[in-house]
């Protein structure tokens, strides 16, 4: 009786949490959700469904703007980490924040050093260090460097850190993104003896199979909003997908059908290696056609994002073969890319798209000021430029002061804009584009999708189009490519004859195609 | 009611950001001149002489004033070559042996007889040029292909640079006829030729005068000025943008060392008839906080110029004239720069006056779209 009582007991509940960014998005809608005490409790969703946020919320990493944190049926207010930690509430974030060049024990006791005197006492701290490492049967060696130790140790470490600072509610934000499957399989025997000494752990994944094992209950959200939560036990697999992928409104586009010509883009046997000696790409082959947009479907750190920076020349793939138009981009440059008549964006838009402390002018021609019209004899034009960039301004709708604005003076959506702006605007044969209304206000969004499908179907444009937005994927692209783990699992010729669910089950590697049908997305002519 | 939009024209962000960092200029100077006239009356036995030396001792003589020009001129050129540096986001200080090369490099070829005059000072420049360009492009070299840090490797080369010169003036062009140690005789051919009779103040005006507007035109009106700036702000964007970033910061590099070295000839050839510096001259590090107060734009450099230059003469009128020491002088370079460099100065005030406009703009828009 007793057993089942401490099962039912509701340690932490987040009531009506809502949470809107600076630049007008909505991270977390009115999400209510509770953990019970000794539970593993599964917090899933897709890239963007607000898992991340609302944990920071919970962590005091960020403020809410409306909501109840209800802790052991008192209202708390979390206004940072340590405030948390007094709570009782420790946070593992996906990355980890260690100082590599210290040691474990003078890492274990950051921020609350054991003193002898004046002194840092490093021999308490190894002490400690290794008293609470045998305490919770995760053995750890105190006096190594961070930086020497292996990825799994080093997560190893984290959750001691919070352990050692009394939380005995553990956040763990995708643990098992960085850690081979030994140090997985390693991992889940701790948590579930931590789970077993009565501490609460909330688990966050978008990977089933580990939420099936681990996970005594799940919550799934959606677009910063609760699809439900459900015993682990009265899921299948696919009820999680289907969860998780869900179906929603359609998106505001009339489309014609795609017209595909000769291909553009040649792909064949990619690889890569990324510099964990992770094999990010395997074998990857693809054509892509004049007058097409081909989706790039997979749940995020499947390969993509290398695959978007070798098309761009960003990273040089470790073997393998990609031409454009016939010639082979093994040794251009970014520029050389570019001069093939190849726009590009990125999926990180103040790092690679935009120049923030630099005005809207210098960002429209960043890509352009060499070419004819922009300059005269090596000296801008500024006449022109500042002409072409209160068009396009105007064209685009960008809500700005000028063009003389600075970049870090627009929101997110008008930075997008320029962005779009800059790269449609060369009329481009080739568009590589990734996550191109990631985290942007709805009307902005439209009107990037609405510029896209214009270039398809006015200049035969060829769009690689990278998005972890499953409506915006099925709604723009003509043919669907699905990554899994390095790999394209799926070909998808035309996009009417499938849904959300069935890409959830490849994209979450439940289901994989045949070679042959796979190999459709090569059209040799 | 009816707004007019021309009379009641509200600023934009960028006006407002204009207006605020001469504001903090201004506040900087008057603050700075305040701690300065409280240390003279500290020091000082005849206190209201020397506050008007401070403020007005560089005008009181035609002397004066072209001692103050003669040091405005240097100014002009390392303030510009280190724009250029941190403009393309490049912590090089290598533009104080740049122009240390440039002087004894240019030295070796002006004690050459038998070139015609004009000629002659060419030769040297170009010589003198080369040389810094040398000292300054080596960093942006190691950096673009090694990854060495620029700041180290440039402030290292500044020694390389001073010893190797001291060793070759005085091994190999050291005049013992001359009393001291100093090279031998410059020929008059090399020499620049004084601009107005009588002052003191050498042509090299000129050339300085034209190498700031010529960097002001290649960094804020030239592609490859756009390149610069652009790569100084976000490289990983302008490499992104197709930009070859590794040959800006190179090509930057060898030309603001150029400049630097260029400076370094005008100086020697322009002020003296013999080189006889035996260390560092300080015009580099005075070309750092030049860019600083000028925040990197070399529109601003000869006003920055001017006012060091002023300040320096001020500083030599009091020793002349009174017991304040020269390092007061200092004090004063050291508040304002701190003041001008600290970037969230007066921040708090300048953004709420931005939302207050914005605000205003707001209103204002709605007010005609409801009329």
């Amino acid at each position: 009786m007793e057993a089942l009582n401490y099962k039912d007991d509701t340690v932490l509940a987040m009531k009506n949490i809502t949470k809107i960014y600076s630049n007008g998005f909505v991270a977390n809608k009115d999400i209510t959700f509770s953990v019970r005490r000794g539970e593993i409790h599964g917090l899933m969703g897709e890239n963007g469904a607000g898992k991340t946020t609302l944990m920071k919320v919970l962590f005091g990493l960020e403020r809410p703007e409306q909501g109840q944190i209800i802790l052991e049926g008192r209202e708390v207010h979390i206004d940072n980490p340590l405030h948390a930690l007094e709570y009782g509430i420790g946070m593992v974030h996906q990355h980890f924040m260690l100082v590599g060049s210290l040691t474990v024990a003078e890492n274990m006791v950051l921020g609350m050093e054991p003193k002898k005197g004046m002194l840092f006492d490093y021999r308490r701290a190894v002490k400690e260090t290794e008293e609470i490492a045998e305490r919770f049967n995760l053995p750890i060696d105190a006096r190594a460097v961070v930086n020497d130790i292996s990825v799994g140790m080093k997560q190893r470490l984290e959750i001691l850190k919070i352990l050692y600072r009394g939380a005995k509610i553990l956040l763990l934000d995708e643990p098992t993104a960085v850690l081979t499957p030994q140090e997985t399989t390693e991992l889940f025997k701790q948590l579930k003896n931590l789970r077993d000494q009565g501490y609460t752990i909330v688990f966050i994944s978008h990977k089933l199979g580990e939420v099936k094992e681990l996970c005594d209950r799940i919550t799934v959200l959606r677009k910063g909003e609760v699809v439900g939560t459900a015993d682990v036990d009265d899921l299948t697999e696919l009820d999680i997908s289907r969860m998780m992928v869900g179906k929603d409104v359609d998106l505001n586009i009339e489309k014609k059908e795609a017209n595909p010509g000769k291909t553009i883009l040649r792909v064949r046997n990619l690889s890569y290696t990324n510099q964990f000696g992770k094999k990010a790409l395997k074998d990857v082959s693809f054509d892509l056609r004049q007058g097409e947009i081909l989706g790039v479907a997979g749940v995020e750190g499947n390969g993509q994002t290398e695959l978007s920076e070798i098309l761009s020349g960003l990273l040089v793939p470790g073997s393998g073969e990609v031409s454009i138009k016939g010639k082979s981009i093994a040794n251009m440059s970014i520029r050389d890319i570019r001069l093939t008549n190849t726009s590009l964006i990125h999926e990180d838009r103040m790092i690679y798209g935009a120049s923030e402390e630099q005005t809207i002018v210098e960002n429209i021609i960043s890509d352009r000021y060499f070419q004819k019209g922009y300059n005269r004899q090596g000296f801008l034009n500024t006449k022109f430029n500042y002409r072409e960039t209160e068009e396009l301004i105007e064209e685009y709708q960008i809500a700005c002061d000028g063009p003389d604005a600075t970049i870090k003076t627009l929101s997110g959506g008008n930075i997008q804009k320029v962005v779009a702006a800059r790269e449609f605007s060369s009329e481009p044969e080739l568009l590589i584009l990734s996550q191109p209304t990631r985290g942007i206000d709805v009307g902005a969004a439209e009107l990037i999708r609405q510029k896209m499908l214009a270039l398809r179907d006015r200049l035969g444009t060829a769009i690689l189009l990278f998005s972890a937005d499953l409506t915006e994927l099925l709604t723009m692209s003509d043919g669907i490519i699905v990554f899994f783990d390095g790999e394209i699992v799926a070909y998808f010729p035309d996009v009417k004859e499938i849904d959300e669910e069935i890409l959830g089950k490849y994209m979450l590697g439940l289901e994989k195609q045949s070679p042959e049908e796979i190999g459709g997305v090569i059209h040799e002519n | 009611m009816k707004i007019k939009f021309g009379q009641d024209r509200v600023l934009t962000s960028q006006e407002i950001g204009r207006r605020f960092s001469i504001l903090r200029t201004a506040l900087a100077l008057l603050l700075a001149m305040g701690i300065a006239i409280l240390l003279i009356f500290l020091v000082s036995n005849n206190p209201f002489r020397d506050i008007n030396s401070l403020l007005l001792g560089p005008l009181s003589s035609s002397n004066r004033i072209s001692q103050m020009v003669n040091k405005w001129i240097p100014l002009l050129f390392t303030g510009t070559a280190v724009c250029l540096f941190f403009s393309v986001g490049q912590i090089n200080l290598a533009a104080e042996g740049a122009f240390f090369a440039g002087a004894f490099t240019s030295t070796l070829v002006a004690i050459i007889g038998g070139i015609p005059p004009g000629l002659h000072f060419i030769l040297c420049a170009l010589a003198g040029g080369v040389a810094g360009a040398i000292v300054c492009g080596l960093p942006g070299i190691m950096y673009t292909k090694f990854n060495v840090l620029t700041v180290v490797s440039s402030l290292m080369i500044n020694y390389v640079v001073l010893y190797l010169g001291l060793f070759i003036i005085t091994n190999v062009v050291r005049d013992p006829a001359a009393g001291y140690e100093a090279s031998y005789r410059f020929q008059n051919t090399a020499r620049l030729a004084e601009l107005i009779p009588g002052t003191n103040v050498h042509s090299g005006l000129i050339i300085a005068v034209l190498i700031v507007v010529f960097g002001y035109l290649l960094l804020h009106k030239s592609n490859f000025g756009l390149q610069m700036r652009t790569i100084g702000a976000n490289s990983s964007f302008a490499r992104y943008s197709g930009m070859p970033v590794a040959r800006v910061i190179v090509l930057s590099q060898l030309l603001g060392g150029f400049i630097a070295g260029l400076g370094g000839t005008t100086e020697v050839l322009g002020l003296y008839n013999r080189f006889g510096y035996t260390g560092l001259t300080n015009h580099g590090w005075d070309g750092i906080m030049l860019a600083v107060l000028a925040r990197n734009n070399p529109k601003y450099i000869p006003l920055a110029a001017l006012f060091l230059a002023y300040l320096r003469t001020s500083a030599d009128v009091l020793n002349l004239t009174s017991n304040v020491p020269s390092e007061v002088i200092n004090i004063i370079q050291a508040i304002i720069i701190s003041f001008i460099a600290a970037e969230r100065f007066l921040a708090g005030w300048e953004f709420r006056t931005i939302v207050r406009n914005t605000e205003k703009a707001m209103s204002l828009k709605e007010g005609v779209a409801n009329e």
